[in-house]
């Protein structure tokens, strides 16, 4: 802290007060990393400790009863490893479908001349504030015959407005009109310009929505829960939503086939690899994110303030 | 060429005609069925009871799993878009059925002696099942399925105290509430869990298990949960829905537990804390007494052992009050929505006459319920039908096999009383501690019984309505008494509160009930 503080005064002479102020915004900071640390550090620990004294309310800072039972449990447990493949397909396939679909629905919005693009643009708002509701949906995606399909799983969540609208933005105000004009004057066409200028110059935005796409896809259970009655192809979110929580839907003798002894050996079976199970999922969404992170913050914001 | 066309037009209609009469007999259904968290099987059909039942029946059924966590979504999409299965197996609940009759086809036309003559067996034998299942329009949508009763289940949570630290500190088991004050603070300040520490709660409960409510603590004065509903805020005496909040002796009780509360011997984070929680603080063995299934869930077998039953307690302040715990001799543990027929199901005769078929004797519910024989069930030379205790690992426990090789209570069939002795000779102690438990208070269980029936949608929507708010301020009247106590002015205002969260008339559903006036 010292050192970045005398590092930054070696340019401008550095006042005591300038000094305070540094170390109490150091301070700060790093209270606020801890806030945001320890619950994802807690998670981890609580992974490897044994449930007794995570469910006892006394903070960890280490792990206590080491045990890596959970994760023998996790690994041992066959639908994790179904639920992971069809993850990562949903998720592979599902992102480069909304990337594609999406920045070449922001970019064609982005462009002055596309004929009634606002009517598209308002078509396209008009459906962030409404829908048609679960039942409608549901009879839709029936009559289409995708329903128990693959292809809707990674269909779903191609097409978010929110996403486009980052895009536009970002095109409408990185790109200057008179690039595509000298393009065009050097004969460029339009697919042209798209592929061999917009794309290479949109990296950060591409990074972006490619994050948000992979993130939305790969913590999405609903859809699958409503759509796919094929165990084989559920996610691994769906699953580990049925490891979680179906013990406490037989627990109660007055709900219909209630099982309590069944329901407490189910308990204690989610006890140990809860946490375990969270890390297992989360892991390769925060081992992508470094690789993102450096166009992250730039995107987002270019994106975002100019609406 | 085109009398080549209309020949093979020909020759295929004739096809079919021969082929008509034997498609009756390989009939294919679409099931939905419960999966279990628990099952290890890999699929319904690998399991005896439906391979048994298709050998028998030639009904080819395509089992489609559901686990409970989905299945309440699921199933409300299936039934509003009319995408059904043929028939919904388990998994139904009462407002499923009730607000969504026309979905399910009317059965009373299939239940014959031709059509199903061994349900119409069973309905001779037990008819109270007939009450059970007609709806409001006098018809039956679906039929029942699961355990008839249960020794076991008589009984909810149960108050169990630790029977070793009682002796540790040469206490006497408690039958009053002021005996059972003095043992509580006798056990907080005697250590008796040895660890050095004065740590130990007397007693905890939780609002987040449906075993362990702070509600049945006033059992000493006459006041518990009950199985027809109102989670202890209604009873019933003589035919009489009595509204329990606002009675004298509810108060007393409140008391009682803040006096408790107030010097440490009642856990009040039982108002909040999560099952988890509850389940960390019974393992850590600082907790003498709580409610709960059997102390096997939660400890281990030495542990477990030093649990008994406590005495339903009697109030010292009300000694003509009778004291309760919740629970009902011989109850009705079936499911009375077990096996729907839908709309979508083209020849509803032939999955009754299946459905029929399951019932047809003690050996085919067996071979649904607990799998094959010599596993978790026997039958002996008598004919008689005794549940199994096997060997169990740690990764296969007891209650895996229940439904890795059974599917326990979600199965198309009915098991009647007389048809399987759960609790024999043969079952080792840690089997039968429940059965023990449900025994030491069984004579404590509300006297009253009303019989379990059908009423309309919309009557129990006007119910839940009222109910929702009503429930949500007793519940928080309740936590404030305990924790901070009560005098006359925060009591007269109570029950000013109470009528205006419309508990009379919330009372006046039950007691129309009662009368039989919906």
């Amino acid at each position: 802290m010292e050192q970045t503080a005398a590092r930054v005064g070696s340019k401008v002479h550095e006042t005591r007060f300038d000094r305070v102020f540094n170390v109490v915004i150091y301070v700060l900071l790093a209270l606020m990393l801890i806030v945001v640390i320890y619950p994802l550090y807690f998670v981890v620990l609580a992974s490897v400790s044994d449930p007794q004294y995570v469910n006892s309310g006394t903070p960890l800072l280490y792990p206590r009863g080491f045990t890596m039972m959970g994760y023998s449990r996790v690994f041992a447990d066959n639908r994790i490893w179904i639920g992971y493949a069809n993850t990562l397909l949903y998720a592979g396939a599902g992102t480069l479908l909304a990337v594609a679909v999406q920045v070449m629905a922001g970019y064609a919005l982005s462009r002055s001349d596309l004929p009634g693009r606002n009517i598209f643009m308002a078509l396209f708002v008009f459906t962030m504030y409404f829908g048609g509701g679960l039942i409608p949906f549901y009879l839709v995606v029936k009559s289409l015959n995708l329903v128990n399909s693959r292809l809707l799983m990674i269909m779903l969540g191609c097409s978010s407005v929110y996403n486009i609208i980052i895009i536009r933005s970002f095109f409408v105000s990185t790109l200057p009109k008179e690039l595509q004009e000298a393009a065009f004057i050097d004969g460029c066409t339009n697919q042209r310009y798209f592929f061999s200028i917009v794309l290479p110059l949109s990296k950060a935005i591409i990074a972006v929505i490619a994050l948000y796409a992979l993130v939305a896809q790969w913590n999405s259970y609903f859809n699958a829960m409503i759509f796919l009655t094929d165990r084989s192809k559920y996610p691994l979110q769906l699953y580990l939503r049925e490891i979680l929580l179906t013990a406490k839907t037989y627990a109660d003798t007055s709900m219909v086939g209630g099982d309590p002894e069944a329901a407490a050996k189910m308990e204690q079976m989610v006890e140990v690899i809860k946490y375990g199970v969270i890390v297992v999922s989360t892991l390769p969404v925060i081992a992508v994110y470094p690789f993102l992170q450096k166009y992250f913050v730039q995107g987002v914001m270019i994106g975002a303030v100019k609406g | 060429m085109k009398r080549f066309l209309s020949l093979i037009l020909v020759l295929s209609l004739a096809l079919s005609l021969i082929a008509l009469p034997a498609m009756a007999e390989g009939e294919e259904f679409t099931i939905t069925v419960n999966l279990h968290g628990l099952d290890k099987s890999g699929g319904t059909a690998n399991k005896i009871g439906p391979k048994h039942a298709e050998e028998t029946t030639g009904v080819k059924i395509n089992y489609y799993e559901l686990d409970s966590a989905s299945a309440g979504e699921k199933i409300n999409i299936m039934l509003a878009s009319g995408d059904l299965p043929d028939a919904f197996l388990s998994l139904l609940t009462e407002t499923q059925v009730v607000s969504n009759l026309p979905m399910f086809v009317p059965l009373n036309e299939y239940l014959t002696e031709e059509n199903a003559p061994n349900l119409m067996k069973m309905f001779e034998k037990y008819p109270e099942l007939i009450d059970m299942i007609t709806q409001v329009d006098g018809n039956i949508y679906t039929l029942p399925i699961g355990d008839f009763s249960n020794p076991d289940n008589q009984g909810e949570g149960i108050q169990v105290i630790n029977k070793a630290w009682l002796d540790k500190l040469e206490l006497e088991m408690p039958t009053t509430t002021e005996e059972f004050y003095e043992v509580c603070k006798a056990i907080k300040e005697g250590d008796p869990n040895g660890n050095g520490e004065a740590d130990e709660i007397p007693v905890t409960f939780t609002q987040n298990n449906w075993a362990a409510h702070f509600i049945n603590l006033l059992g000493p004065w006459g006041i518990c949960e009950w199985e027809g509903g109102g989670d202890g805020y209604l009873k019933v005496e003589d035919g009489k829905a009595i509204f329990t909040a606002t009675l004298p002796e509810f108060r007393a009780g409140l008391e009682y537990w803040h006096r408790m509360a107030a010097e440490g011997l009642l856990d009040v984070e039982g108002f909040t804390q999560t099952n988890e929680q509850f389940y960390a603080r019974l393992k850590s063995y600082s907790v003498a007494s709580y409610r709960g299934w059997t102390p096997a869930s939660n400890f281990a077998a030495e542990q477990a052992a030093e649990f008994t039953a406590l005495p339903v307690l009697q109030a010292s302040d009300y000694p003509e009050i009778k004291p309760v715990t919740p629970g009902e001799i011989n109850k009705f543990c079936g499911n009375r929505y077990g096996f729907g027929i839908t709309r979508a199901c083209k020849d509803p005769a032939a999955l009754v006459r299946w459905f029929d078929a399951q019932n047809a004797d003690a050996v085919t519910k067996m071979l649904w319920k607990y799998g094959e024989e010599g596993k978790l069930w026997k039958q002996d030379e008598n004919g008689k039908i005794w549940a199994l205790w096997p060997e169990q690992t740690e990764d296969f426990t007891r209650e895996n096999m229940k439904y890795t090789y059974g599917a326990m209570n979600h199965i198309p069939c009915l098991v009647l009383p007389e048809e399987l002795e759960e609790n024999g000779e043969d079952a080792p102690a840690e089997a039968t501690i429940r059965l023990g438990l449900v025994n030491a208070v069984k004579d404590n269980f509300p006297a009253e019984r009303i019989p379990i029936r059908n009423v309309p949608a919309e009557k129990i929507q006007e119910r839940n309505m009222i109910y929702t708010d009503l429930k949500a301020y007793l519940d928080s009247f309740v936590a404030d008494c305990v924790v901070n106590g009560l005098d006359d002015a925060k009591w007269e205002k109570h029950l000013k509160d109470v009528e205006g969260y419309r508990a009379s008339e919330w009372v006046q559903w039950y007691q129309d009930y009662i009368d039989k006036k919906f």
